[in-house]
């Protein structure tokens, strides 16, 4: 039989349960306003709820403690099945605290391109586990916060301009300086290459099957794939107009009798 | 060059023709069909950030080095290349320049700014020749420092400012180059050649009144 000072007890406890969840809700929502202002909004609504979470499982404590519980048996309970938990969430709560340092450190925004870990593409979303990045092949790929935290991060987005290279092998006999001129011309035609940081033209090496001519030029970054792709082929064929061999690995046997 | 057109026409540069139920424009290659009654296209100066398709709203005009005196002020006159764009209402279906497109880093790769490099030619304010192809830009510059200074080029930024036309005339709004320790380019806002028609600002995508730094030098 439960006596009247031990209803009043649980009424005092249920009560100060519902306070306290009210005061709970009520902190999470300011909470969220604050962090909104100062971090992405999926960032702000996961953190607020985290807290949220944390707040309730102290109003809950403080309501079985008014109530007449003892806590500390529960809290015996409970500190066993947190360690278990702990355990089972070990990689989620890493990804989390991963996602607050990327949070913090920013290397990357969404819409930057970027490569992470070798997977390259533009970042869709950064949420407090994962980062969503589309491939340039088109499919999504869903990195966990603690392997991009881990990992090299190239952002192509914050460079203004890049520099592309190649290597241009052109057969022994070749008039260079006259190579040269050609590639040259051929990289000022095209506006998109940068005149400062000016193109570089030179003769690299003598090598088995071809005098090597390394060519370096620097683009605005948004077209470096563009123009680097559309300026080998017009080297090929301006070289190729001119008759200047392109030659390919050989080798020449020569036969004792 | 500058300015309406409201029937069929024929330029050097470009043609207007009356066709199926409407007008066709044409300028080489390009041909674009107008079903209208009426033409009414605007021909506006644009500032050379577009060609040959707009990846900065930025431009560097270089001219002959000017070293300048502690706290001494000049007006420059820079005739720079424009860029003609062709508006049927708000929708620009045209846009040609008449130089090569030549284009910089400005400042540092990591967080410097790629811009579009033309030719300023210093011109007389009173011997100006309007040629449809070029505009003139008032820059007025001052040392606000205790030392001589030294520059060659201005860093613009289209989005900032303003255009004026009318005929073949084409001019922008006064920039103020202020040499400070961390020089700055300001726009006024204001025509600075009397009588001429502003470009809308949807066709220009202008701004109110702003200031940039130079931050990577002049």
């Amino acid at each position: 039989m439960i006596s009247v000072n031990g209803l009043l007890q649980v009424g005092y406890g249920v009560a100060t349960f519902f306070v306290g969840l009210i005061v709970a809700k009520r902190l999470q929502k300011l909470l969220e306003r604050e962090y909104r202002k100062k971090m992405p909004r999926g960032m702000a609504a996961n953190i607020s709820r985290l807290s949220y979470y944390a707040l309730i499982f102290v109003v809950l404590l403080l309501a079985l403690d008014v109530a007449g519980f003892k806590i500390e048996s529960l809290l015996v309970a409970g500190g066993i099945v947190g360690v278990a938990v702990g355990f089972a969430s070990q990689k989620t709560v890493s990804n989390l605290i991963s996602g607050l340092f990327l949070y913090l450190d920013r290397p990357f925004d969404i819409g930057d391109a970027v490569d992470i870990a070798g997977t390259t593409g533009v970042v869709l979303d950064i949420t407090p586990l994962s980062t969503r990045v589309r491939t340039w092949e088109g499919p999504t790929v869903r990195i966990p916060n603690e392997k991009v935290f881990g990992s090299e991060i190239k952002n192509f987005r914050r460079v203004s301009a890049r520099r592309f290279e190649y290597r241009v092998g052109v057969a022994y006999g070749t008039k260079l300086d006259r190579a040269l001129e050609i590639i040259n011309g051929v990289l000022d035609e095209e506006p998109y290459v940068l005149k400062n940081p000016g193109k570089d033209v030179f003769v690299s090496n003598l090598g088995d099957s071809a005098i090597e001519i390394t060519v370096k030029a620097w683009t605005p970054a948004s077209k470096n794939y563009a123009v680097k792709t559309r300026i080998l082929k017009r080297i090929y064929e301006a070289l190729t107009k001119a008759k200047i061999e392109i030659p390919f690995p050989q080798m020449d046997v020569h036969l004792k009798d | 060059m500058f300015g309406r057109i409201d029937g069929p026409v024929k330029r050097k540069e470009f043609s207007v023709i009356r066709s199926r139920g409407g007008f066709t424009y044409r300028r080489g290659d390009r041909q674009v069909r107008l079903v209208s009654k009426d033409i009414a296209l605007d021909v506006l100066p644009l500032a050379p950030v577009n060609l040959p398709e707009r990846i900065t709203g930025h431009f560097i005009v270089n001219f002959d080095k000017i070293h300048i005196g502690p706290r001494e002020r000049l007006v420059l006159f820079l005739k720079v290349p424009v860029e003609v764009g062709v508006f049927f209402g708000d929708e620009r279906i045209d846009v040609f320049g008449f130089v090569k497109e030549e284009f910089s880093l400005y400042g540092p790769v990591d967080g410097g700014i790629v811009a579009r490099e033309v030719a300023g030619e210093e011109v007389e304010e009173e011997k100006i020749k309007w040629d449809g192809r070029s505009a003139v830009i008032p820059l007025r510059i001052k040392n606000y420092t205790s030392s001589a200074r030294h520059m060659s080029r201005v860093i613009l930024n289209a989005d900032y400012l303003e255009m004026y036309y009318d005929g073949k005339k084409a001019a922008t709004e006064m920039v103020k180059l202020d040499l400070r320790e961390v020089p700055r380019v300001r726009y006024v806002n204001k025509a600075y050649f009397k009588g001429l028609k502003k470009v809308e600002a949807k066709k220009q995508l202008l701004r109110k009144e702003e200031v940039e730094q130079m931050e990577w030098g002049l």
